[in-house]
């Protein structure tokens, strides 16, 4: 590999650029947005009066996991399984439900591997799609009411995926839908800015409040992850009352 | 009549040749993201189609030669690219594409020698190569290279009118090679060791030729002043700086490369011969096979035409003394088997030789086998450059740049856009190992480089910090910055550091 002599250029700041720039930092923003990017997949306690979602977690990865590459954790780094409240009565409802994707033709696994129950991370346990923004979307058959969504895309490895993005519908062409978490921050995916935070990969998973919303399908969307361009889902699952 | 209708078939059969190489080259040319050499290659191509520049000066130390950048140059100036924020990934890569079609044009010129048939297959082998196919799409120097070293074997097994003539224009060739890359010394030892061996083994005939060497000065002499007009035009940038010739020579001496290239002995030829499983079946074996086949065929008895067997085992030794010298050097890359493999295409394409005067089941197997291999490297070839172009398990895909950093630039635009009011200027860079990303803050003026973490950055609205920094840097910028993570590189993150104020504006935006 080469470098050119123009990658070693002296620290260089134009003061014309700055004057400009640090008068540019005394306007008053009333807004103070990124508060919520610095916290905003803080989750509430969930249905007040239900009982704790409980779900099995998968083993922690140790051997044969890529060594971490040293990747900051943006969103505070998931120590246990939060506590959080659901209706009494209230079940899985992706489990062995259909699954479809935006890739017809994944690289590694079938869509039916995110509503198996199986959480493990080694091949044979996770769908992989192809690079670029992909979704899965998982058919509740019925709509019911969603609590809550957990989702693993792969805790092998610590790393963040990018623009992930939980949607529920009624319609499975989500013409219409309702927006659960969504951190694409820069709306490169194009489907609206989200200002929930990007967070590292672990067993525990990442819990959506989805705020007993009525819906039938779930759709999750990622586009590639910190370590390469693929966009992998080990498990979803989608808590709610069947009706 | 008949003459006419095969010589249509073969114009149709070429044809659609290079119509398969162009689809392979060219198809989204654009979609991959630019890789670190790519990025730093368009920096040197850039300060010579820069008119505000005005200087080009060949760097021994840190560069490879000076005939990459000036094709991409003449490209960049024809489609009015010429400056750094203008110049696009289209462009430059149109060299390497263009080098990867004359590649598979080149067994053209043996036709006469080995027949229609053979250099059509070697063509299309050449063609449908995954590596090659991948690299023809990859602005760095490996195609080029690998289109002038066969031109170069091909040449010398040309019949020319005039020897001396002959002899200068593969001399010209070689310099355009010693202009392409130093490693081309490689494959003039590779070549050089080949040849000894058939000498060797043809040695009564090599003792009338030494014994006649006077006749040869002059063909020697056309061949050095070749070379050296070819090479001593671009590395002086066009007799504008005589210097550059002598950094030429001394780029052997000082040339340095980066660390974290180190791979065991066997990485090429498991690379490109035996079978990994990895979404799909990667490996060029077959390939490699028929080459064998065609080796082989050179030692059976029946051979009538010495010439042609010894042509045949002279690609085949100096395949091997070239994967034998890039497999000892323990700096290894993927695209440094371009010109070894393209040897190695060539043999198998010859491999059919005298296909003709076989007899029907021969000719049937032979026609049946060459096309599955044609088939299984045209599929691996389309995984190689379409959905597998940056994953993991794509051999070829080495170090990528990964395509969320390519929607940074998207994204720092839209903000622009956004707050027009407001600059994103000054931009801090904190680290090290940080191309491409110039390439993707082109639009910018002001950007600042640091090794390390600096208080001036805090008066950036936007900063990238470089893992190694990013400790410091986030001491520094936690009260004013929000942290964005972003990736680089496979497996190589990058923390994006959006000033409060800004990112308040952007997220508040409709």
């Amino acid at each position: 590999m080469k470098l050119t002599n123009t990658s070693n250029i002296p620290a260089l700041v134009l003061s014309a650029a700055t004057a400009l720039i640090l008068g540019a930092c005394n306007d008053k923003e009333t807004t103070d947005a990124s508060s919520s990017a610095s916290g905003s997949n803080a989750l509430g306690i969930g249905t007040a009066g239900g009982v704790e979602l409980k779900t099995e977690l998968p083993k922690e990865v140790i051997e044969g996991s890529p060594k971490p590459k040293g990747i900051k954790n943006l969103a505070p780094e998931t120590k246990k399984f939060p506590k959080f409240l659901v209706p009494e009565g209230t079940v899985n409802l992706a489990q062995g439900k259909k699954v479809s994707a935006s890739d017809d033709y994944p690289i590694l696994g079938e869509p039916e591997l995110i509503t198996d129950g199986e959480k493990e991370t080694g091949e044979g346990y996770f769908l992989e799609l192809i690079e670029g923004t992909q979704w899965v979307q998982i058919d509740l058959e019925k709509s019911c009411p969603i609590y809550a969504i957990v989702m693993w895309h792969f805790h092998g490895q610590k790393r963040a995926y990018h623009d992930i993005i939980v949607q529920v519908s009624d319609d499975p062409e989500f013409k219409e839908s309702v927006t659960l978490f969504n951190n694409d921050y820069d709306n490169s995916s194009k489907l609206g800015k989200g200002n929930n935070q990007p967070y590292i990969e672990s067993r525990f998973g990442q819990l959506v409040d989805a705020k007993g919303t009525q819906a039938r399908y779930v759709r999750l969307y990622s586009n590639g992850n910190s370590a390469n361009e693929m966009n992998h889902y080990i498990e979803v699952e989608v808590f709610g009352k069947p009706e | 009549m008949e003459i006419c209708a095969s010589k249509v078939w073969l114009i149709l059969c070429w044809a659609c040749v290079l119509s398969l190489a162009t689809m392979l080259r060219i198809d989204n040319l654009e979609k991959r993201a630019f890789h670190f050499d790519e990025a730093t290659g368009a920096r040197i191509t850039e300060i010579r189609v820069n008119p505000k520049r005005n200087y080009y000066q060949f760097n021994p130390v840190h560069n490879h030669g000076p005939l990459l950048s000036s094709a991409a140059a003449t490209v960049c100036r024809i489609k009015d690219e010429s400056s750094w924020q203008r110049m696009t990934k289209h462009s430059l890569r149109l060299v390497p594409v263009i080098s990867g079609m004359l590649l598979v044009a080149v067994p053209f010129l043996w036709r006469k020698r080995f027949g229609d048939i053979p250099v059509l297959a070697a063509a299309v082998l050449l063609a449908t190569s995954p590596l090659l196919a991948y690299y023809s799409r990859m602005f760095i120097h490996e195609m080029m290279l690998a289109m002038l070293g066969l031109l170069a074997v091909i040449l010398f097994f040309v019949r020319f009118k005039s020897r001396i003539f002959k002899f200068g224009t593969i001399g010209f060739v070689i310099g355009l090679m010693f202009a392409t890359k130093e490693t081309f010394a490689i494959s003039i030892i590779a070549w050089s060791a080949a040849a000894g061996i058939i000498a060797l083994c043809n040695w009564r005939a090599s003792m009338a030729l030494l014994i006649d060497w006077k006749s040869y000065r002059i063909s020697v002499a056309s061949f050095v002043v070749g070379g050296t007009l070819s090479a001593g035009w671009f590395y002086s940038d066009g007799l504008t700086n005589l210097g550059g010739v002598w950094d030429a020579v001394k780029t052997f001496f000082v040339y340095k490369t980066t660390a974290g290239h180190d791979k065991p002995f066997g990485y090429y030829f498991n690379m490109m011969i035996v079978p990994t499983k990895g979404g799909i079946w990667w490996h060029e074996g077959f390939v490699f096979l028929l080459a064998v086949v065609s080796v082989g065929r050179s030692f059976l008895p029946s051979t009538k035409n010495a010439i042609l067997e010894n042509t045949v085992r002279f690609v085949a030794y100096s395949a091997v003394f070239h994967l034998l010298i890039y497999s000892m050097i323990s700096y290894k890359t993927p695209w440094l088997m371009c010109l070894p493999w393209a040897h190695v295409c060539l043999l198998a394409g010859l491999s059919v030789r005298g296909v003709t005067s076989w007899k029907m089941p021969a000719q049937a197997i032979a026609i049946l086998l060459l096309g599955g291999v044609i088939f299984q490297q045209h599929r691996l070839a389309k995984f190689a450059t379409g959905r597998f172009e940056t994953d993991p398990r794509n051999p070829y895909a080495y170090t990528p740049t990964s395509r969320n950093i390519e929607s940074a630039r998207e994204w720092l635009a839209q903000m622009s856009e956004v707050m027009p009011t407001r600059s994103l200027e000054p931009i801090g860079v904190v680290g090290s190992e940080y191309w491409p990303l110039p390439w993707y803050l082109r639009d910018y003026q002001a950007i600042g480089y640091w090794r390390d973490a600096d208080p001036a950055i805090k008066q950036c609205p936007v900063v990238f910090a470089m893992m190694e920094t990013e400790d410091e840097v986030s001491v520094l910028l936690k009260d004013s910055h929000v942290a964005l993570t972003r990736t680089l590189r496979r497996n190589v993150p990058v923390m994006m550091y959006l000033r409060k104020d800004h990112w308040n504006k952007w997220m508040t935006a409709e």
